[in-house]
């Protein structure tokens, strides 16, 4: 017993030893509570989510690099979930003598694009990044078929929704991605042009589609432009736009075929920081994706000519308490945030609150990502109200009680019908997060 | 012949010397223990009025700080400070001065003169700050522009352009990017791990300082 107890200690002495010199190895706890009120009868549903993540990194050498990142997450809709988030190797070759670094990554990681609209989503491929010293360049291919599937946020097409239900697949949409980004930074008057093309090819088995009920494939894609900088002290602003082409399934005259898509995105961000006035910050978001009037469902509904429902792979979700996917939306938000204490010490500064009004809109009348009423005109969708109070003392630890309404337009001809569609919801959330 | 060509060969370097003149910094103010090293030599404890020659190291203790007087400009090392001057020369009308931090934080006045130039340079492994009539504080990987215009590079010359109010940062290879406050001071809520943040790994941070051409523009 002795010898096993001493055997023990060793080896945990040699890990220890070997991990501190040759590994970086942390974790992450986080936790949210939430409860969902909503109804006239006022009908609340508990949420719970935990979730623990390990990570480890290491160099492999003077120019290469390995990290993997794996987390357990508990809900109450499913026990247990192991997932696999990230595992990327990567080969730096710095060439200062002739102003380049180019950097290679293979393995699982997230891929944005610079909006984070249209792609921001962790991916299996490879990607190129080469740095000059007026712009960066970075080209990606991935496959996003061996990802889990409770953890993706791709679903595009009716086939993606159906899988989603299904208990008996569980893997993420099977769909090839290929992206070319270039950022031209300090470009003219301290501002940053970016250049994106963004390909997404649907990998769907013919034989899941044979039947034209299950959908067909959704292969798409993107050309964007965006424009960013600080024209004066503690003013930022993001100026973007995309436009989506495409083929997607759509019923027209009585008949299932591949139809065009035509498609446009575009927003904006105006954010200011008057630092002295207790570290506040306003901004103004505004995002539209364009709709389609002739859609009466979301996915793959287009009935007339080509599809102008914009539909982008897996943009970063909103946390909000109404979710709508970007497509036949109009977002626009404000919001104003301040550490009320920061005068009264170090402390006060870790203290912040925000608050937040967003306004939906739809551009046509046609389908959104919610369920809707049809046969309503109105393009107004509805309005939400958040406050947030976050608390951060140590950057290993943090508090935020995150509350919101959502009030719908359920008034008569309104796109949502009271009770049986959508009611007013509310929703409180209290996150707590370590990590060691 | 040859004897009035050496001469007139002497007489243009002579001249030459003079237009490029070595110029000396001197300590201004001091606080605490300060210590200088000249190149292959001890190291001896800083007084007012010490002259600093080039290739000279000027390290401060704990709450130790000093003031470098450069003549044109004016340096503020900070406590827990080691940096070297590498350059400081007057020729045809410009003043070169280049320091290279080696570690700590500085905080530099280079003051806009009606007859003179600055190409002032401050190197450290990962950046090189370069200004021209400006005030910043620095300590080698971030950059805080606080009195007209900086211009940031790093280690492969990408560069951004800091107005008073702009921070940035770099690690060497990374792209210095405008750190808005909202960095500082409202992303107060943990976004995961470190690895999905797009962060340079550790072997992309450089060990030795490397030198970097930079080339100043502005007014």
């Amino acid at each position: 017993m002795k010898k096993v107890f001493l055997l023990i200690i060793t080896g945990c002495l040699l890990l220890s030893a070997f991990s501190l010199s040759a590994f970086d190895i942390g974790g992450a706890i986080d936790n949210q509570s939430a409860v969902e009120l909503e109804g006239s009868t006022v009908e609340a549903s508990f949420l719970q989510f935990d979730k623990l993540t390990l990570w480890l990194e290491s160099d492999i050498g003077k120019n290469f690099y390995i990290g993997a990142q794996g987390s357990y997450t508990f809900s109450l809709t499913r026990y247990y979930l192991f997932d696999l988030e990230l595992l990327k190797f990567r080969s730096e070759i710095p060439l200062p003598s002739a102003n380049m670094f180019l950097s290679i990554d293979a393995g699982r990681f997230p891929v944005t694009d610079f909006t984070e609209r249209v792609l921001s989503h962790p991916l299996d491929g490879l990607n190129l990044h080469m740095k000059f010293p007026f712009m960066n360049t970075t080209l990606f291919a991935g496959y996003s078929g061996l990802l889990f599937k409770e953890p993706s946020r791709i679903i595009m097409s009716k086939h993606d929704a159906a899988d989603r239900l299904s208990n008996s697949v569980l893997l993420a949409p099977s769909r090839l991605i290929g992206m070319a980004e270039f950022d031209f930074f300090d470009l003219f008057l301290r501002q940053d042009l970016m250049l994106n093309y963004i390909i997404q090819w649907d990998f769907t088995p013919e034989t899941d589609l044979t039947d034209e009920t299950k959908g067909g494939k959704l292969n798409t894609h993107y050309i964007g432009l965006g424009l960013g900088g600080s024209p004066f002290t503690n003013f930022y602003y993001d100026a973007y736009g995309y436009l989506g082409l495409g083929t997607t399934l759509s019923y027209i005259n009585g008949e299932y075929v591949d139809a065009n898509i035509l498609a446009w995105m575009a927003g904006a961000s105006l954010r200011w920081y008057p630092e002295k006035k207790l570290y506040s910050r306003i901004l103004l978001d505004f995002v539209i994706g364009s709709g389609d009037k002739d859609n009466y469902t979301f996915t793959e509904g287009n009935t007339y000519k080509m599809s102008t429902l914009f539909v982008p792979i897996a943009g970063t979700p909103r946390d909000t308490v109404f979710t709508p996917e970007v497509g036949n939306m109009m977002i626009g938000t404000l919001s104003y945030s301040l550490k009320p204490f920061a005068q009264l010490g170090t402390h006060g500064k870790y203290f912040q609150v925000e608050v937040q009004g967003v306004v939906y809109l739809r551009p046509t009348i046609g389908a959104i990502s919610e369920d809707y009423n049809t046969a309503s005109d109105s393009i107004y969708v509805g309005t939400e109200a958040d406050l947030s109070l976050n608390y951060r003392p140590f950057s290993d630890f943090g508090v935020s009680l995150n509350g919101g309404v959502f009030i719908p337009n359920t008034l008569t001809g309104g796109v949502f019908l009271w009770e049986t569609q959508r009611t007013v919801e509310a929703k409180i959330k209290l996150d707590f997060s370590l990590s060691f | 012949m040859m004897k009035r060509l050496v001469l007139i060969i002497c007489i243009f370097g002579i001249l030459a010397f003079s237009l490029s003149a070595q110029e000396n910094a001197s300590i201004k103010e001091m606080e605490g223990k300060v210590m200088l090293q000249e190149a292959g030599r001890d190291w001896v404890p800083a007084a007012v009025g010490a002259t600093v020659s080039m290739g000279t190291t000027i390290s401060t203790g704990f709450k130790a700080s000093a003031v470098l007087d450069l003549g044109t400009s004016e340096l503020f090392i900070k406590p827990l400070t080691s940096l070297t001057l590498k350059e400081l020369t007057q020729a045809e009308g410009t003043v070169t001065t280049s320091l290279e931090l080696n570690v700590g934080r500085v905080n530099a006045k280079v003051k806009t003169g009606e007859t003179l130039t600055h190409d002032f340079k401050l190197r450290s492994s990962f950046s090189t700050a370069a200004v021209r009539g400006t005030e910043f504080d620095y300590d080698g990987e971030r950059i805080a522009a606080l009195v007209g215009t900086t211009l940031y590079y790093n280690l492969i010359n990408q560069k951004r352009t800091l107005v008073a109010g702009n921070k940035s940062s770099t690690t060497g290879y990374q792209t210095p990017e405008l750190a808005e406050l909202e960095d500082i001071a409202v992303s107060l809520i943990f976004s995961g791990s470190p690895l999905l943040a797009d962060t340079p790994s550790p072997s992309s941070v450089p060990e030795k300082v490397t030198e970097v051409p930079v080339t100043v523009a502005l007014e």
